[in-house]
C-alpha cells in the first residue's frame, strides 16, 4: 500500500458526490469554451434585424436557426453565451493566477520577515480585506477608469491579499513543524528548505484557495461588466449581457435568465470543486 | 453481589474495512472498594471498553453483552435512556489529557457548580460551598483562587485534580480512570495516584485504572486484566500476575520494560515481541498474538478460549505453567 | 577516556515579554556542564520545563546558547562558523511522525543530508540509503514509500537512518521511545544499544523514565527548572544521590519488581 497523498486526497474526493457532479458540470463548461466558438451558429456581433427578440425553441414562436432565442438587437445568444463562456474563463484564468502569482512571491517573502514588518504588511491586507472584494475592486476602477483591461487589473488586485494570508498563515505554520527543524538539522538552507520540503506541503492549501479565488473573479468581472465598469457592449460578456437586457426582463425573460444561469452554474461548480478539494486535503482526513 | 458484572462484552464499528470487532468477549467484574487494573498497549481496545461501560460511546457503535449488570440492576433490559441515567448516576470517567477534558472558556469553579448542580442541586450557596469542599478534597490549597481560575492558568496536575473533583461531584460508585498520569511529570503522577487512592477509601468507591504501565499497578491494583486486540488475554490477582505472567504477551510486557531499581548492567539487550500489534481490523486468523509470540505451536491457528488456570483465566494454548504443577 | 563532546556552564534565556519598557526575561538553562566521549550515553533527566529540550536544541545547533562553550573534539564549535553541525552531532526526535515531512519519500528524507553536504553521485546516494536502512533493520525497498504506510516504530527506525547517513559522532535523541507502545519501545532501544557498539557512538539521550536511563546510560545529568542538580556515574546518582530532587525524583519512579520483591 504505497499510496502517495495525492492520490489518497483523489480517492476521497471521489467518494464526494457533490465534487464529483461539480467536475462535471465544470467540465463541460470548459468544454463548451473551448470548442464552442467554433461551433456557435452565428457571429456574436452579427445582428438579425428581423429577429429580434425571438424567443427560445421552447416557446411556440421559437426558431430552429436561434435555438436559445435573441436579443434586443437581434443577435443570436446561443453565439454570445458561447462566446462569452470563453471570454469569461481566459479572463478568469488570467486574474487568478496573476494574483496567485503575486500574492504568493509576498506571502512567501513575509513568511520570512521580522516580526514588526510582517505585522505591517498583514495588517494591511486585513485592511483590503475587511472591504467587500466588489466595493473594492469598484473603488479601484473609479481610479483608473472603466473598461475591460483595467477591470482585470483590479480583480487582480482585489484577490492578491487572499493569496497573501493563505501562502504565509500555510508558511509560518509549515515552519513551525518538526520536519522543518529536523530538516534545517539536515543541513538545509532557507531557499531549499521552502522550495523542496515546505512547499509541497502548502501546495494543498494553495489549490483550495484558487478554486474559491475563481469564482470570487468570475463573480466580480461579471458584476464589473453588469455596472458597465467592465467589458463594454458590443463584447459578449456574460455580466455586459445581464446588464444589457435588464430593459426586457418582462417580455424577453430569456435574454437575462441565460447569462444569470451561465454564471449560476459556473460558480456553484467551482465552488463545489473548491468544497471537495478542501475536505479532500483535509489532514484529518488523510490518515 | 460485585458493583459491576459484565460478561461477553462486544464493541463492534463500521468502517470502510467492513464490521471491525474493537472489543471482544470481554468478562469482568469489579467489586465495591476494588481497584482494578485493564494493561494494554495502543489499539488494545482499553479506552473503547472504559467509554462502552461508561455508555459514552457514540451511537455508531454497536454494543451487545450477555450481562451487564451495575450496582445489583440488569442494564441489557433497560431502555436506552433508563440505562444512560443509571451509568451517569453510578460511574464517572476521568482521561488522559485532564487539560483539554475541560472547557477553556469556563472557569473551574463555574465546570464543578455545573456537576453539582446536576447531581445535588441546592441554592447557589450551599453549591458553591460543597464546590470548595471538593476543591480541598483533592488537595487543592487554595481553593477559593482556583475556583475563579481558568484551565489554563492551572498546570496539568491540578487540572487532573480538578477532573477528580468534578468526577467527585457526581458521587460515583465507580471511577474509571483512563492513563490519568500518563501526561504527567513523573513527581506529579504519583501524587495523582495517591489522590486516587485516597478518595476512593474515602467515599467507597471501585476504581478502574487503565494504563499501559505495570509499576502503577502493581501499587495501586488488587487486580489485573491484560488486552491485546480488543480480548482479555489474561486476567488474575495482580502480585501472582505480575510474578509468573501466564500469557507469552503479559510476559513480553513485563520484559521489555527496563526496571529501575534493578542492579544496574549497561547494554543488555531487552526482549521484545516482533513486529507491531496488528490493526483491529486486519487481524491473524487463530490467536491474535500468534504471528509475534515466540512460543506459538500449530494449534495457535485456532483461536484460543480463556482457559482457567490456578485462580487465573488465560487465553492461550500454551500457557507458561510448568507441566508437573498443572 | 579523551573528551568527544564537552559543555561549559551552557546559559540561555528567553523574552518573554516583547514590551520595550518592561523587558522580562526567562532563565531555561543555568549554567550546565557535561563531558562525553565516544561510545557512551549520557543521560539527561528532567520534568516539563526543566529545559532539557533546549539543552538538546543548543547541542546540534539548533539554537546559541548566551554564554558558555560547547567543545567538540577540542574545538570550541560555537565560535567556528565553519563547523558543520549536521555531519558530526545529530537529533532524533520524540514524534517521529512530525519529524518527517508527510510528502517526501523515505528516499528524499534520506538523501536531504547527502545532497547538502554534496556528497556522490545519484547511484552512491542510492546504495548509501540502502545500507543505512538495512543497519536499522529496514528493507532498502521501503525507500519508496511515504512516512504515512509505516508504523510509529518503523518512522522512528527511519528518523534514525536519517541520522546516521553522515556517520555522525554523537546522536541526541529527544525522549525517542516516549510516544511508541512498550514492546515496539524495547525493539528501538536495542537498536540503539546495538549502533553504539557497531558504530561507537556518543548519545545524549533525554529522558523522563529512570528504568531506561539506568538500563541504556553511563552518565546522568539531572536538570529541574533550568538548574543542573546532579551529574554523574549513573550508577552513583542512583545509589547515593545527592540532591532532595533526585530524591524525590527517584522515589517518584515506581517500578513493579520494587512492590514484588518487597
Amino acid at each position: 500500500m504505497t499510496l502517495s497523498n495525492t492520490k489518497l486526497a483523489w480517492q476521497v474526493f471521489r467518494r464526494n458526490k457533490s465534487a464529483m457532479t461539480g467536475s462535471l458540470i465544470l467540465l463541460i463548461i470548459v468544454l463548451m469554451s473551448l470548442v464552442g466558438p467554433w461551433f456557435a451558429p452565428h457571429d456574436p456581433a452579427q445582428q438579425f434585424s428581423d429577429k429580434i427578440l425571438t424567443p427560445p425553441l421552447w416557446y411556440d414562436n421559437g426558431e430552429f436557426l436561434t435555438p436559445l432565442g435573441t436579443d434586443d438587437l437581434g443577435r443570436d445568444m446561443l453565439s454570445r453565451l458561447l462566446h462569452g463562456a470563453r471570454l469569461s474563463l481566459k479572463l478568469t484564468i488570467m486574474v487568478v493566477f496573476a494574483a496567485a502569482f503575486i500574492g504568493i512571491l509576498i506571502g512567501a517573502a513575509a513568511a520570512f520577515l521580522n516580526s514588526g514588518l510582517r505585522t505591517l504588511l498583514m495588517r494591511f491586507m486585513d485592511l483590503l480585506l475587511s472591504l467587500p472584494s466588489l466595493l473594492l475592486a469598484i473603488a479601484i476602477v473609479a481610479i483608473i477608469g472603466p473598461g475591460l483591461p483595467n477591470a482585470v487589473y483590479a480583480v487582480v488586485i482585489v484577490l492578491i491579499p487572499q493569496f497573501v494570508k493563505v501562502t504565509q498563515g500555510a508558511i509560518s505554520e509549515e515552519l513551525g513543524k518538526d520536519y522543518v527543524m529536523a530538516t534545517r538539522l539536515d543541513g538545509a538552507g532557507h531557499t531549499r528548505l521552502l522550495l523542496h520540503h515546505v512547499w509541497p506541503n502548502i501546495i494543498p492549501a494553495l489549490i483550495v484557495q484558487l478554486t474559491f479565488s475563481f469564482s470570487t473573479a468570475l463573480l466580480d468581472i461579471a458584476a464589473l461588466g453588469f455596472l458597465g465598469l467592465g467589458a463594454q457592449p458590443p463584447i459578449a460578456e456574460w455580466g455586459t449581457m445581464l446588464s444589457e437586457a435588464r430593459a426586457f426582463i418582462q417580455f424577453a425573460p430569456w435574454t437575462m435568465t441565460l447569462p444569470g444561469l451561465a454564471i449560476f452554474l459556473t460558480v456553484l461548480s467551482i465552488n463545489l470543486v473548491g468544497d471537495g478539494l478542501r475536505d479532500a486535503f483535509d489532514p484529518r482526513l488523510n490518515r | 453481589m460485585s458493583l459491576l458484572q459484565i460478561e461477553n462484552l462486544n464493541v463492534d464499528f463500521m468502517t470502510d474495512d467492513g464490521l471491525v470487532r474493537a472489543v471482544d468477549q470481554v468478562k469482568l467484574s469489579i467489586d465495591s472498594g476494588k481497584v482494578v487494573g485493564v494493561i494494554g498497549e495502543s489499539g488494545s481496545g482499553k479506552s473503547v471498553m472504559a467509554l462502552a461501560i461508561a455508555g459514552l460511546l457514540s451511537p455508531a457503535a454497536r454494543i451487545q453483552a450477555d450481562l451487564f449488570t451495575l450496582d445489583g440492576q440488569d442494564l441489557t433490559r433497560m431502555t436506552p435512556a433508563e440505562r444512560q441515567r443509571h451509568i451517569t448516576s453510578n460511574i464517572s470517567i476521568i482521561f488522559q489529557e485532564p487539560t483539554s477534558s475541560l472547557n477553556p472558556a469556563l472557569t473551574v469553579g463555574y465546570q464543578l457548580d455545573e456537576t453539582i448542580r446536576f447531581h445535588e442541586g441546592g441554592t447557589p450557596k450551599q453549591r458553591k460551598e460543597r464546590a470548595l469542599e471538593l476543591l480541598s478534597q483533592v488537595g487543592i490549597m487554595d481553593s477559593k483562587r482556583r475556583y475563579k481560575e481558568y484551565p489554563h492558568q492551572l498546570s496539568g496536575g491540578l487540572n487532573q485534580r480538578v477532573m477528580i473533583a468534578i468526577a467527585l461531584a457526581c458521587q460515583p460508585k465507580l471511577l474509571i480512570a483512563d492513563e490519568p498520569t500518563t501526561a504527567l511529570d513523573v513527581t506529579v503522577q504519583s501524587q495523582i495516584l495517591d489522590l486516587l487512592l485516597k478518595v476512593k477509601e474515602e467515599h467507597n468507591m471501585a476504581l478502574m485504572l487503565i494504563t499501559h504501565d505495570f509499576s502503577i499497578l502493581a501499587e495501586t491494583t488488587s487486580k489485573v486484566h491484560v488486552m491485546y486486540c480488543g480480548q482479555i488475554v489474561e486476567s488474575g490477582r495482580t502480585y501472582n500476575l505480575l510474578s509468573q505472567p501466564f500469557h507469552p504477551y503479559t510476559k513480553a510486557l513485563l520484559d521489555s520494560v527496563p526496571h529501575f531499581g534493578m542492579r544496574h548492567k549497561k547494554g543488555r539487550r531487552l526482549f521484545n515481541l516482533p513486529g507491531t500489534t496488528p490493526p483491529i481490523s486486519h487481524l491473524p486468523v487463530g490467536c491474535y498474538l500468534g504471528p509475534r509470540c515466540p512460543y506459538a505451536g500449530k494449534k495457535c491457528v485456532q483461536p484460543p478460549e480463556l482457559f482457567n488456570i490456578k485462580g487465573r483465566r488465560v487465553r492461550c494454548h500454551f500457557p507458561l505453567v510448568d507441566e508437573e504443577e498443572s | 577516556m579523551p573528551s568527544l563532546l564537552s559543555a561549559k556552564l551552557l546559559r540561555k534565556s528567553y523574552k518573554v515579554s516583547n514590551n520595550p519598557f518592561k523587558q522580562r526575561y526567562l532563565e531555561v538553562l543555568k549554567g550546565v556542564s557535561f563531558t562525553l566521549s565516544a561510545g557512551q550515553t549520557l543521560a539527561v533527566v528532567g520534568e516539563s520545563g526543566s529545559g532539557k529540550s533546549t539543552l538538546a536544541r543548543i547541542l546540534v545547533g539548533a539554537e546559541k546558547p548566551d554564554s558558555g562553550e560547547l567543545l567538540f573534539e577540542d574545538s570550541n564549535i560555537l565560535k567556528d562558523s565553519a563547523f558543520s553541525w549536521y555531519r558530526n552531532i545529530r537529533m532524533i526526535f520524540q514524534n517521529p511522525a512530525a519529524s518527517l515531512n508527510p510528502r517526501a519519500t523515505i528516499r528524499q528524507s534520506l538523501e536531504e543530508p547527502l545532497i547538502n553536504a554534496k556528497l556522490g553521485n545519484s547511484q552512491s546516494r542510492k546504495d548509501r540509503i540502502a545500507e543505512v536502512l538495512d543497519l536499522v533493520g529496514l528493507r532498502p525497498e521501503y525507500a519508496d514509500r511515504y512516512p504515512h504506510t509505516f508504523s510509529g516504530g518503523q518512522r522512528q527506525r527511519i528518523a534514525i537512518a536519517r541520522a546516521l547517513m553522515l556517520n555522525p559522532k554523537v546522536i541526541v535523541a529527544d525522549e525517542p521511545v516516549s510516544a511508541l507502545d512498550v514492546s515496539v519501545q524495547a525493539q528501538i532501544i536495542n537498536l540503539l544499544l546495538d549502533l553504539q557498539d557497531q558504530l561507537d557512538l556518543a548519545y545524549v539521550f533525554i529522558s523522563h523514565d529512570l528504568g531506561l536511563v539506568q538500563h541504556f546510560s553511563d552518565k546522568v545529568l539531572v536538570m529541574h527548572n533550568g538548574e543542573q542538580k546532579e551529574y554523574g556515574r549513573v550508577g552513583e546518582v542512583f545509589s547515593q544521590p545527592q540532591s532532595k530532587y533526585t530524591i524525590e525524583l527517584l522515589n517518584a519512579s515506581a517500578s513493579y519488581r520494587k512492590v514484588i520483591e518487597k
